[in-house]
């Protein structure tokens, strides 16, 4: 065998293979390195990228916290709070114009309407957003489950038979406030707005609890992770950070209690023809708000309506927080305890006592300092006792009283009474927002028109409830004082924040044991034994009588400020009251705005407190102690009529009867 | 010998198959199952939303202004409200342990009839 020696690698090709070879091999060894640092070294950098091309991230909506009722009937009741609002799920269909076809947007557009049952308007909203340059327009909110299902069917044909990309029409979750229980505690509750805040895509409350606990309420958006392609559908892909849902918030509101409050409001303001109307009841030994009614209601999923109409706009606000009014009679039980926490201080210090609640007063010598204007009564007697200035109402009674406490005291003395045990002029911190403060005059300061805001005759008419401003949980909470037997209690409206995934108690409101004392309970029982003629006959409010209850309250007509100056017509009349009289469960105030200034024959004026706000309280608190299963302190204080009747066996027949005798011995009446 | 060295090869690529094809076949399970997750996230989802469509319609039907409403009409006329004084709490459980024969007379106590109610608290 002979070689030949064209076949022979020559020397030097050998060498240039050799470089070849070499060359080669590095050219490997560098891609294997390459590989090397793509893949290990820059795994991440290059994993970020090819996560960006193909997944892409969108956020996991969370669920708004809600708002629960209390449920319970007494302490030992197993508490079974109740919803009061719902988050529903419900979709915003969005749409990738630019990956739908030319001639096939017309089509869309129309079979979208169609399938959609929509109008026309409809379709040509979706041409306005389909034909502009986006990856992603909004075409509809808030589409229930149902609705969803049913675009989503007509659209599984429709891209197949036009072979359009899956992902051309897609749905994004969200949640939607509902309101189980309709209008109740509406104003309180208040709503969200539709739109939701295009920088951090949180609710936007429009007011009441909702504003006020936004920030527990508000959760925390997860993330979802998915695939960049035509075929995938948008509502799957990995739920990468799981969203945090916000915390639930039991309020202290009794669903029943606000129904019934609600119920009987509507009835008393459409009676007399008024103009606005609310009720706040409140446990008298606790605090707990119960109910907070306002009439007309408030629809918080028409919320639109309201804030787009000029004169639905008041009807918004919770009235009982926000409106600071001169309460009028109805501060004159808290004047009367002021004069006997005078008479007690006077007393223990070696002093002469102020007044005699017993004591027979000749109202016609009463001389009021510093009044151009002499005070009148509406009751023309000149005769009065503590029991009788109550039941009637008596303005000079009241007024020439706390006269005498200024005399004995001084102002600083009445005004710091006001603040401290009734506490007037200073906001009670119920959860709500734009709590009024209200506004009590003080001797060493003016207005800012220069005018002193003490005069002479101003202790006059801060004892009859005139130039000071109150809300409405001020005086249930002064009256609460007097149904304690002297306690300050302090409203809430809160029970407890929960947040529920972990079951922890972020907040939980504990009952106060040892509640500050700021009255004698010897005044409050005086007291409450005064108010307790008022509703019965011969008392300016007989209406609010409680069947089968003990009851004391007192009736206001105060006259509201118009171009700044007192209207004769227009009134906000009152009725604050506690019941039973004896270890009170409740204290209630039902105000009615504006009621119609008329005179109904064989009725009378019908704008009193005593007519229009008096017959509220006493069929609410009838039907809340029956509700809360209060055992009758009353049995035989029934109406005429009722086979309980027994009309000598009933609460205070005998004194009433007594006081009356009295008043006809004075006023030498046969 | 090499038959038997064929044999144990045999032995050995057998059971090393049977190994494998068990592992595909657990890995096709898993692939399987894998696969139906999203679906069944899917409609746990909806189970989830159906959920609480029912209980916020559960929650209509109960809100105080139909039950008032309810109350009014004649067919729960006979209701009527009970003072918490004649209101026993028992737990759950030991209401059914209750023997009423045996408490007749502390039961007397008690203008009506007792009325044995059933609820659940939570």
């Amino acid at each position: 065998m002979v070689l030949d020696p064209t076949h022979l690698v020559k020397a030097q090709d050998k060498k240039k293979l050799v470089v070849v070879a070499f060359f080669v091999f590095s050219l490997f060894c560098f891609l294997i390195l390459q590989f090397f640092k793509i893949q290990v070294l820059e795994r991440e950098k290059w994993l970020q990228k090819a996560r960006a091309q193909h997944l892409f991230m969108v956020s996991e909506p969370f669920k708004r916290g809600v708002f629960y009722s209390s449920g319970a009937l007494s302490s030992t009741h197993d508490d079974i709070a109740q919803p009061l609002v719902t988050d529903l799920p419900v979709f915003h269909l969005y749409i990738d114009p630019e990956s739908i076809k030319e001639s096939y947007k017309e089509s869309f557009a129309k079979e979208l309407t169609e399938s959609l049952s929509s109008q026309e308007g409809f379709e040509k909203k979706i041409l306005e957003e389909i034909y502009k340059k986006s990856r992603s327009r909004k075409i509809l909110s808030s589409m229930p489950h149902e609705k969803k299902e049913e675009v989503e069917k007509w659209w599984l044909g429709f891209s197949k038979k036009n072979r359009l990309p899956r992902n051309s029409l897609y749905f994004v979750q969200d949640y939607q406030r509902s309101y189980p229980f309709g209008k109740l505690l509406g104003q309180v509750l208040q709503t969200i707005r539709d739109e939701k805040n295009a920088e951090t895509n949180e609710a936007i409350p429009t007011g009441g609890v909702e504003y006020y606990f936004d920030k527990i309420l508000q959760g925390k958006e997860g993330k979802r992770r998915l695939l960049r392609s035509p075929k995938f559908p948008l509502d799957r892909g990995d739920v990468i950070q799981k969203p945090e849902n916000g915390a639930d918030v039991y309020l202290t509101i009794h669903p029943y209690i606000q129904a019934i409050a609600e119920e009987e409001l509507e009835k008393g303001v459409l009676a007399a023809d008024a103009k606005s109307g609310w009720v706040a009841i409140m446990d008298a030994q606790s605090g707990d708000i119960w109910a907070l009614a306002q009439y007309p209601f408030f629809y918080p999923n028409q919320y639109k309506s309201f804030y787009s109409d000029k004169e639905k706009l008041e009807h918004t606000r919770v009235k009982a927080i926000t409106d600071c009014f001169e309460p009028g009679s109805i501060i004159k039980p808290l004047s009367m305890a002021i004069a006997l926490k005078a008479n007690q201080e006077l007393i223990s210090s070696g002093k002469k006592g102020v007044f005699d609640p017993e004591e027979k007063i000749d109202l016609k010598k009463i001389e009021l300092p510093g009044r151009k204007i002499k005070m009148k009564d509406i009751a023309t007697s000149q005769f009065m006792n503590m029991n009788m200035a109550l039941q009637k109402s008596s303005n000079l009674y009241t007024a020439s009283m706390i006269q005498k406490v200024i005399d004995a005291l001084g102002a600083s003395w009445y005004k710091q009474q006001l603040e401290e045990v009734f506490g007037f002029g200073k906001k009670t911190g119920i959860e709500l927002p734009s709590e009024a403060a209200g506004f009590v005059p003080s001797p060493s300061k003016s207005y800012s028109s220069g005018k002193l805001q003490w005069s002479t005759p101003t202790p006059g008419c801060l004892a009859i409830g005139y130039n000071l401003l109150v809300n409405t949980i001020q005086v249930l909470r002064a009256y609460a004082v007097i149904a304690s037997g002297g306690y300050q209690v302090q409203p809430s409206l809160l029970k407890k924040i929960v947040r529920k995934e972990t079951n922890e108690i972020l907040f939980e409101r504990k009952e106060v044991m040892e509640k500050p004392r700021v009255l004698d309970e010897k005044i409050c029982q005086r007291v409450t034994e005064a108010m307790k003629f008022v509703t019965k006959p011969g008392g300016s409010a007989y209406r609010a009588d409680v069947p089968g209850f003990t009851e004391a309250g007192k009736t206001s007509t105060s006259e509201k400020i118009k171009h700044g100056a007192y209207s004769k017509n227009l009134h906000i009349s009152t009725f604050a009251g506690f019941a039973p009289a004896k270890d009170a469960k409740l204290v209630a105030l039902i105000a009615i705005d504006e009621p119609a200034y008329r005179n109904v024959p064989g009725v009378g004026p019908t704008h009193f407190g005593g007519k229009c706000a008096a017959p509220i309280f006493s069929e609410i608190a009838k039907r809340v102690l029956q509700y809360l299963g209060a055992t009758p302190d009353d049995p035989y204080g029934y109406p005429k009529g009722d086979p309980r009747h027994r009309e000598q066996k009933a609460d205070m027949y005998l004194e009433v009867k007594q006081l009356k005798e009295l008043f006809n011995r004075w006023h030498s009446i046969k | 010998m090499n038959k038997e060295m064929l044999l144990r090869l045999f032995c050995c690529l057998a059971v090393l198959s049977i190994y494998l094809y068990q592992v595909i076949q657990k890995q096709n399970v898993v692939n399987y199952l894998s696969l139906q997750i999203p679906k069944l996230n899917k409609d746990l989802k909806t189970l989830e939303e159906e959920n609480v469509r029912l209980k916020f319609e559960i929650d209509c039907f109960e809100s105080p202004d139909h039950l008032m409403k309810l109350v009014r009409s004649q067919q729960y006329a006979y209701l009527k409200y009970p003072v918490v004084k004649e209101v026993i709490s028992l737990k759950e459980g030991l209401a059914l342990q209750v023997d009423f024969d045996k408490h007749q007379d502390s039961l007397r106590r008690f203008k009506t009839e007792p009325v044995l109610a059933v609820g659940v608290s939570h």
